[in-house]
């Protein structure tokens, strides 16, 4: 479970004010997606979530534990999908595997099943005795999904994981997803991508300028909006308000 | 011209205005205070080192002055800096021209590669202009007052500071951009890079050494009445390994008059000659070295079964790993932090090897020296073994745009300063077990001085990473373009470096006027510097400990 209770943010002494007063819960077992244009603070907000930036304002319990006064055990819940994935470019993919299976304390037997399962599904099956740096932009993505299933998190955080993976890897991590919230797990993400958003999630955010525009259930979007054939209308109708 | 000159702008931005301007933070006023409390601390640890220096300058100048050699002064300072800049130009070069992040950006618009070699190379000028200025302009300044020049000096002075490295980074340059197109046509390209850039750095030291010293300390009288007659005898026998020092030193003493514009005129040929190779050079030789640098040889299709998955090592272990293969794997931290702690011994030993005459008296007063003397010289230098690499000063920076990792795994921040501390010590082990090893092979050591010297050496290395640590944890530099500017030139090692300096200088004046006076018996002094080191290490890791969390949880990425 994911309770941010009057989140803010803001860069630049205070400029920029990228995330304002934003509250929303996100309930075990739920897939959580979270919209909004360019800049409008999504990165911010799950950044702050993960324990990168440290809030100006407000709450974050993660399962009932505040991230700021139990910044360990929230972490070792927590897996997190950067936008960028930037990983250590100098090691091979099998060796940031165990990095991450050693951090989070995985036995090796876990990784081993666990890790031969999805470098098959993703196609990085030949790939992962070599240096991350000769991989390409998707297959860091992947490797850095293959980690973050290796931790065996209660709450997933992703940052527009869509974006960059080929059709069929898309559509394998849609089964993971899937996967962790049948466990009665937390999903939160990130996207642009509204068909995407509309078929996998169960409850939705709209956010833009650093506020919360609109969160529920799809048919409690459509119910407040006036056109409400399909998400992108009402995507298109909130954030140009 | 254009072209470079918007080039140029774009990348001194990139290299120095950035850092400048994310520095200008608003802080809160106890932070403010903080600061300048460091600020305090970094002027009054500077200050001794800075006195120092003047003071061997001032008496070098009263032993040269009477035999009117003191222009020499200038020719030494030149000189060193010269050669200095020859051989670590390396590095910054490979670093700027090769191994940085924004070449992937540039190759592509439409600029000559001429354009962007020569805006780069302006850019490692820039830089070592920063580098070379704390060492030589006090140097020019005091000479200039202690023998009363005349006002065409003080005039000549930006110029010739301005000067400087402009020759030995051209053929520093030009060097670099042969050994690199050879180096692009192997596949192991990374290994390569630190080999050549060692084999360059050989090539230039090795000569310096190879001048026989025999015929160089027996000057026949017609020599020696030359010596004395010409007032320029030392400068050039100083100069003959590089004459560009001899024409700077010239040209700065006389201007235009004692013939000197003919070293003026030597000076501007060599520059132009050197540019336009490099220009030349740098058209048909550059990106042809550059491109595929990044490529990794990779030997696709093969796999390699079972998966060595490793059995749930200690997080402590895996964060010690990871610091390892990430240094080790990126040529240039490799260079500057494994390699270079290795490098003063391997040094000491070539300079005693090929020198052995010029330092035999060294060597044999090594040997007759009182037990407890030798262990207190073998520590200062087995603590320069370890201590100049700036692998704990660069830890945080070096981590860069992978920082975030560090600070969403769920490992404490204190395990992962023990990772790191560990990693930093096993590189200073190195270069402190080098130094103990060509001592024992140079000396003949008695080995309960060797010990008793690892023994400081030792806690006082542990301090100094802890200081190290906490210096980088204050401020990181994570946004780096490239490694060099991760490392060498990372002010949180500069000021590492300046801090082991001021500190060991301090410990060796206060035992050189303790042991002159007899103010105390040699054991006593032994045992305050242990002592010391011990409370210094106490008290930096108690430091480091108590402030980690708060440093780590104030990095914000
Ligand atoms: N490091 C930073 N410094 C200053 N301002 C920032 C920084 N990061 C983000 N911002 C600003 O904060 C706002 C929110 O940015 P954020 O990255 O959260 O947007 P986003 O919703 O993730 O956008 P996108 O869809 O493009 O990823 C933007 O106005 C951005 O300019
Ligand atoms: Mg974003």
């Amino acid at each position: 479970m994911i309770e941010l209770k009057n989140l803010s943010k803001s860069y630049n002494k205070g400029k920029v004010k990228a995330v304002n007063n934003l509250s929303l819960t996100v309930q075990p077992g739920e897939i959580f997606g979270f919209l909004g244009p360019n800049g409008a603070g999504k990165t911010t907000t799950i950044k702050m979530i993960v324990g990168l930036l440290k809030p100006d304002k407000g709450s974050i319990m993660l399962n009932g534990l505040c991230n700021q006064g139990h910044p360990l055990k929230c972490k070792s819940m927590i897996a997190y999908i950067p936008e960028d994935p930037e990983i250590y470019d100098r090691l091979t993919g099998l060796e940031y595997i165990n990095f991450i299976g050693d951090v989070y304390g995985t036995p090796a037997k876990v990784r081993t099943t666990l890790t031969e399962k999805w470098s098959e599904i993703f196609g990085l099956t030949n790939a992962i005795n070599q240096s991350i740096k000769s991989y390409s932009h998707g297959m860091r993505q992947k490797i850095i999904l293959i980690g973050a299933i290796i931790a065996r998190p209660e709450i997933f955080i992703l940052d527009e994981p869509l974006t960059g993976l080929d059709p069929k890897s898309a559509h394998s991590l849609k089964e993971i997803m899937h996967e962790h919230c049948k466990q009665g797990k937390t999903l939160f993400f990130s996207t642009h991508i509204m068909e995407v958003a509309e078929k996998l999630c169960d409850r939705i955010g709209i956010i833009n300028n650093g506020e919360l525009m609109a969160c529920g259930t799809m048919d409690e979007l459509k119910y407040m909006s006036k056109n409400s054939e399909s998400l992108e209308n009402i995507f298109l109708e909130i954030t140009e308000k | 011209m254009k072209k470079v000159l918007t080039l140029l702008k774009v990348m001194l931005k990139v290299n120095f205005l950035f850092p400048a301007l994310r520095g200008r933070t608003i802080y809160k006023k106890k932070e403010r205070i903080n600061i300048i409390i460091l600020k305090v601390i970094l002027f009054v640890i500077a200050f001794p080192l800075f006195y120092a220096y003047l003071f061997i300058i001032r008496k070098l100048f009263e032993l040269l002055q009477p035999i009117g050699q003191a222009n020499a002064l200038l020719t030494l300072g030149i000189l060193i800096t010269q050669v200095l800049i020859l051989i670590f130009g390396i590095f910054s070069i490979v670093s700027i021209f090769y191994l940085s992040k924004d070449m992937e950006l540039l190759i592509p618009l439409p600029i000559k590669p001429h354009q962007v070699i020569l805006s780069k190379y302006f850019t490692v000028l820039v830089n070592e202009y920063f580098v070379i200025a704390p060492f030589i302009l006090p140097l020019f300044i005091y000479y200039g007052i202690l023998a009363n020049v005349e006002v065409g000096y003080w005039l000549r002075l930006p110029f010739v500071f301005l000067f400087i490295p402009i020759i030995p980074l051209a053929i520093t340059s030009l060097l670099v951009v042969v050994m690199m197109r050879l180096i692009n046509f192997s596949k192991h390209k990374d290994k390569l890079i630190i080999i050549g850039s060692l084999l360059m750095m050989l090539l230039i030291i090795i000569p310096q050494f190879l001048a026989k010293p025999s015929e160089n300390s027996g000057l026949n009288n017609e020599q020696v009445v030359n010596f004395f007659t010409s007032n320029d005898g030392l400068v050039k026998m100083i100069g003959n390994k590089f004459p560009p020092a001899i024409w700077i030193t010239r040209s700065f003493i006389y201007g235009f008059s004692n013939n000197a514009y003919i070293d003026q005129i030597l000076f501007y040929t060599i520059s132009v000659l050197l540019f336009v190779s490099l220009i030349l050079l740098g058209e048909k030789l550059f990106y042809k070295g550059l491109i595929g640098i990044n490529e990794i040889s990779v030997t696709p299709h093969k796999r390699i079964k079972p998966l060595p998955f490793s059995d749930g090592a200690h997080q402590v272990s895996s964060i010690f790993l990871r610091e390892l293969r990430m240094m080790n794997r990126t040529p240039m931290f490799l260079l500057n932090g494994v390699i270079s702690s290795l490098f003063i011994p391997v040094f000491m030993f070539f300079i005693i090897i090929f020198k052995t005459g010029e330092f035999g008296f060294f060597i044999s007063a090594m040997e007759k020296e009182n037990l407890l003397m030798t262990s207190l010289y073998l520590a200062a230098f087995f603590i320069l073994c370890g201590g100049l690499n700036g692998t704990s000063a660069s830890s945080f920076s070096r981590e860069g745009k992978y920082f975030w990792i560090s600070k969403v795994i769920p490992v404490s921040y204190i395990t992962q300063i023990k990772g790191k501390f560990l990693h930093a010590l096993a590189v200073s082990s190195l270069g402190i077990i080098g130094g103990a090893i060509v001592t024992l092979i140079l000396f003949k050591i008695n080995l309960i001085s060797l010990l008793l010297g690892l023994l400081i050496a030792i806690i006082g290395t542990i301090a100094f990473i802890a200081i190290g640590f906490s210096l980088d944890s204050r401020k990181p530099l994570l946004d780096w373009i490239s490694y060099q500017k991760a490392m060498k030139q990372n002010m949180n090692v500069f000021f590492h470096i300046l801090i082991e300096f001021a500190i060991l200088f301090c410990l060796g004046y206060s035992t050189v006027i303790a042991v002159n006076k007899k103010i105390a018996p040699l054991y006593i002094i032994y045992l305050f510097i242990l002592i010391f080191f011990i409370l210094l290490a106490i008290i930096a890791i108690l430091y480091l400990l108590k402030t980690v969390e708060k440093k780590y949880t104030k990095i914000e990425i």
